[in-house]
């Protein structure tokens, strides 16, 4: 039996960027749970005046753009480049609502005085948020530059490595969203 | 001669990486920094207690800071390379390489001013020092675009033999989205995103050090990919085109 050969998707190179992003994200939970260790019952306190169904609200969108970013890579491969787009739309749609629903969120944040000075736990949720945030508008850039590539008769190899690596960093905007989620919304 | 030269260009970048942080950290002990949240009589006994050695560690900077020029001017020749021609993203490469030791040379100005008179009233000490930090940590933009013209360029490159690797490409955009956070420090005095924070200063210096070595590594490959082009071309008999 002959093993077909393991594939990686995107280039590798993309996959520097992937973990380099992910690593020091993971610096960032670090240095979140070190502060929350400082002062647990603050953490705790502040933590209930999140609003959950916003943040499961946001959650579940991003777990359907992903889904749907799958669906349409699998579709240009197959070059249905109406369904590819269709669903490249649909992920789109879904990022709008996420960064919406955060602005939502800020301003009721905000306007309730829940202000990043206030103490340590809302300047970590802003800044983590934010910094979060900013990785899915360029993620909406990336779903925009997919679907020009969507409308392309054939694509060469490279060319479909790139959409598989923006669709993978798509994948990391949503998988470093649930992590954040947890540990700022649930995490006790 | 010329391989020789361009190589050295390279190793000099780094070098200055090297003079940089024992300047800074070894001979002015501006870093760690200090922090924003400090008043200004705080601030000012900082600048009169290690007056001296602030003060040699940053005119050694602005003597030496130009020194990160020829890595710069690699740098614009490898894009110019790339694009063919002199357009318009190796002359903003070549543009925004001029402000590059500025960073450092205009906050070194500045953070020796502060440390000049240490007898003068303790807020213009401290209105100097915020200016220092402001243009050290602050001042990423100009870096960050010059960092996203390479990769772009890196990334459009359909030559045969491309000057630089493909995964350059992606190395460098993390750079970039890494160094975006330092231009919030002007918005805190505390936490992870003031001039002293984790997210705008730590990690922003360290894939700075990082990125200023594996981008010397790469622009020495990327000389000897042009020469072995001009040997075959002179094989060849061929014109070279006019750098």
């Amino acid at each position: 039996m002959i093993r077909p050969a393991p594939h990686v998707p995107g280039e590798p190179g993309v996959w520097i960027f992937l973990f380099g992003d992910m690593v020091v994200f993971g610096v960032f939970f670090a240095t979140f749970m070190y502060q929350r260790a400082q002062a647990p019952e603050l953490f705790d306190a502040s933590r209930h005046t999140l609003n959950i169904a916003i943040g499961l609200t946001n959650t579940l969108v991003l777990l359907t753009s992903s889904l749907l970013v799958v669906t349409a890579v699998r579709a240009i491969r197959l070059s249905q480049r109406g369904a590819a787009q269709l669903m490249l739309a649909g992920a789109l749609v879904c990022g709008l609502i996420f960064i919406g629903l955060k602005a939502v969120e800020y301003t009721g944040k905000v306007t309730a005085g829940h202000v990043p000075t206030q103490n340590n736990f809302y300047l970590y949720f802003f800044i983590l948020t934010g910094l979060h945030l900013f990785h899915v508008l360029i993620g909406v850039g990336v779903l925009i530059l997919l679907m020009t590539q969507a409308r392309r008769r054939n694509l060469t190899a490279t060319r479909m490595a790139v959409v598989e690596g923006g669709g993978c960093f798509w994948h990391l905007v949503d998988l470093l969203w649930i992590v954040l989620f947890a540990l700022l919304y649930l995490v006790s | 001669m010329h391989v020789t030269i361009e190589k050295a260009a390279a190793w000099l970048g780094v070098a200055m990486l090297g003079g940089f942080l024992v300047m800074f950290w070894f001979i002015a002990g501006l870093i760690p920094p200090m922090s924003p949240a400090l008043t200004a009589e705080q601030t000012a006994r900082i600048y009169s207690d290690h007056g001296l050695r602030i003060r040699i560690g940053l005119a050694l900077m602005l003597l030496f800071c130009w020194l990160f020029t020829p890595f710069l001017a690699l740098l614009s020749r490898q894009v110019r390379r790339i694009e063919g021609y002199w357009g318009v993203m190796s002359l903003t490469q070549v543009m925004l390489s001029v402000t590059f030791p500025f960073g450092f040379a205009v906050c070194a100005v500045f953070g020796v001013a502060a440390a000049y008179r240490p007898e003068r009233n303790p807020d213009v000490t401290q209105a100097l020092s915020d200016l220092f930090w402001f243009i050290f940590v602050g001042l990423v933009g100009p870096l960050i675009m010059q960092v996203i013209i390479l990769a772009f360029c890196v990334f459009i490159d359909r030559r045969q033999v491309p000057s630089f690797p493909r995964w350059f490409v992606y190395f460098n955009i993390w750079y970039a989205m890494l160094g975006v956070p330092g231009c919030a420090i002007y918005l805190f005095k505390t936490g992870p995103l003031a001039w002293n924070g984790m997210f705008a200063f730590w990690i922003p210096l360290t894939v700075f050090g990082i990125w200023m070595i594996v981008t010397a590594i790469m622009l020495t490959r990327a000389v000897d990919v042009e020469a072995a082009e001009r040997k075959a071309r002179a094989a060849n008999r061929e014109w070279e085109p006019a750098a």
